[in-house]
């Protein structure tokens, strides 16, 4: 975490992030090889370009970045790589927290602020 | 060589498709296989609509108007003048020429003013009615009819269209009626679209108008509503339903009268219908059961299916033109054409990139894609394809011939896209799903096919 500012900004994605899964979950079990549409796919890019910016070297994908439009992603495939994302940002923020006294703060460049960051653990995805 | 099926708007180059469009886009070499049918004008909720109708009618009434005052052979002459409308072009001849009525035929329609007394006192309400009484008369006559009693509203329309899409005109001369002097008149300097091939005018149509068969139908009539006991069991013929209409008037009125109530179901009918959802996830398990080959004609139900699935699922950003078929060293090779008219991103980088007005698709129904199956391709895009085309066949091709296409674009920058049963299927789950364009697949194919291509 580069700044205070990131860990707001990264609360909102990871918030998103699961929010997307979800949704994207749901769909891929009723039709995994359905495409998903344009205005899904914006939404979708938006976020994950956002949280690639913040995590920089946890992407969970060396050679994805978002999703190809004209590739024609299907849900199944939108499910697969937001678990990934989903799995990094736990650890970009189980690895961005420090403790103190048994309550866990927000660190930014390595050093604890006053900002906690609660349990990592609670705020892991789990699927609907 | 020329565009196949050409349409107007290509001949153009309007880029404009058949959905977006508000007449039936004419073609130049051939008839638009549908009808104005004037039950649309008078059941249309506009008011305009409503009174074009009466207008029609009351220029068909005066026919007998003449009769009564005995100008017979005026009144003939007149029908006679009215009965082909070439300007327009519909039905199904491939000429966009037709033939008058004679003046016997003529003469017998004038004659149901005085042999029906219903027309002798209050005239036609459908003028279309005259095909239960008259032989001779079908849905391509009456459309030419009531086409040319409307013409003179058609030009104005025509006018407006072409300014609106920037179609070319020329000042033609044209038949109009005159419903001051209530009969065709010729008109100098009407500023219309012509045909390149001969220069005759043409003229637009409202596709709000145009149906396959019309509202009140003679078949419909006779299979459905004909009393079936009093048609004679010795003569089937169509005269003898004829006759009996006209000594029956009611059975008629009945059928008209049946018809107007349930005018609300009466609908235009669109050029191009896409096929349900379950008849293209049909036409996919036909196409994957298939075996390859020619054997017990599979390589015909390949592209019976292949036809109907892709014509469908390309609509409306893809127009469908034709299939047709060609003999290339013996070996008889059928592809589908589809007009570019550049109403997607896609296709109008097609057209900027590769010059392709007209997209080929050759169908291949063989177990494996050989190179000259590809090199066949290549000798046939010329013209309106450019240098862009499509094969589609079963299963994707060894690298080593794939290599071929690859080659094709590094050398000559032509494009050739292979489709197979598993794009087909992507194609089917998107026109299910609706969540993206079939036409994505295409598009996709090309992405890849780019990406392997040497920079």
């Amino acid at each position: 975490m580069d700044t205070k500012d990131d860990i707001e900004l990264f609360k909102k994605l990871e918030q998103q992030l699961h929010s997307f899964l979800g949704e994207m979950s749901d769909l891929s079990h009723k039709k995994p090889n359905d495409p998903v549409n344009k205005f899904k796919l914006k939404f979708l890019n938006t976020t994950l370009v956002s949280i690639n910016k913040i995590i920089k070297d946890y992407r969970p994908l060396e050679d994805f970045e978002q999703f190809d439009v004209d590739s024609l992603p299907t849900n199944s495939d939108v499910v697969l790589v937001l678990s990934q994302y989903a799995g990094a940002t736990l650890r970009f923020r189980t690895d961005n927290t420090v403790y103190e006294h048994g309550i866990g703060y927000w660190a930014v460049r390595g050093k604890k602020t006053d900002l906690r960051a609660g349990d990592p653990r609670d705020h892991k995805y789990h699927p609907r | 060589m020329p565009i196949v099926r050409p349409r107007l708007t290509d001949y153009y180059g309007i880029l404009i498709s058949q959905s977006e469009a508000d007449f039936a886009i004419p073609f130049l070499d051939e008839d638009i296989p549908l009808y104005l049918d004037p039950f649309l004008l008078w059941r249309s909720p506009s008011q305009q609509d409503n009174a074009l109708h009466t207008a029609l009618i009351n220029s068909f009434n005066h026919l007998g108007y003449l009769e009564k005052q005995g100008k017979h052979s005026q009144a003939v002459d007149t029908l006679t003048a009215l009965s082909e409308c070439d300007e327009v072009g519909f039905g199904h001849s491939h000429t966009r020429a037709g033939h008058r009525i004679g003046s016997a035929t003529a003469a017998e329609i004038i004659e149901l003013f005085r042999a029906i007394p219903e027309y002798e006192k209050r005239g036609f309400v459908h003028f279309e009615e005259i095909q239960f009484f008259v032989d001779h008369i079908s849905k391509d006559r009456i459309s030419d009819i009531a086409c040319n009693l409307l013409k003179s509203f058609l030009i104005d329309y025509t006018i407006q269209q072409c300014a609106g899409h920037n179609i070319p005109t020329s000042k033609v001369s044209a038949s109009v009626y005159n419903y001051k002097e209530n009969k065709p008149i010729l008109e100098r300097d009407l500023t219309l679209p012509v045909n390149p091939d001969d220069n005759k005018p043409i003229i637009f149509v409202p596709k709000r108008w145009l149906r396959f068969h019309p509202w009140l139908d003679f078949t419909e009539y006779v299979t459905e509503y004909f009393p079936k006991e009093k048609r004679p069991a010795a003569d089937q013929s169509r005269i003898a339903v004829l006759t009996f209409n006209r000594q029956n008037y009611g059975a008629v009125r009945d059928y008209v009268a049946s018809k107007e109530r349930t005018a609300e179901d009466c609908h235009n009918d669109p050029l191009f219908s896409q096929i349900p959802i379950a008849s293209a996830k049909t036409s996919l398990k036909t196409i994957q059961a298939l075996p390859t080959g020619a054997k017990e004609e599979t390589d015909l139900k390949y592209e019976r299916e292949l036809s109907r699935l892709l014509a469908s699922a390309f609509y409306p950003q893809l127009d469908f033109a034709k299939a047709q078929s060609r003999t290339e060293s013996g070996v008889l090779i059928r592809d589908l054409i589809f007009y570019n008219n550049r109403s997607h991103e896609f296709l109008a980088e097609l057209f900027e990139k590769y010059d392709c007005r007209q997209i080929v698709m050759e169908m291949k129904n063989v177990n494996e894609l050989q190179s000259e199956h590809i090199n066949q391709l290549n000798r046939y895009m010329t013209e309106q394809f450019g240098n862009f085309g499509v094969i589609v066949t079963r299963k994707m091709p060894v690298p080593r011939v794939f290599r071929n296409t690859i080659d094709l674009w590094a050398g000559q920058r032509r494009c050739i896209l292979i489709l197979d049963d598993y794009d087909l299927e992507q194609i089917v789950t998107i026109y299910e799903s609706k969540q993206r364009d079939p036409l994505d697949v295409l598009k996709k194919k090309y992405v890849e096919f780019i990406r392997k291509c040497p920079s």
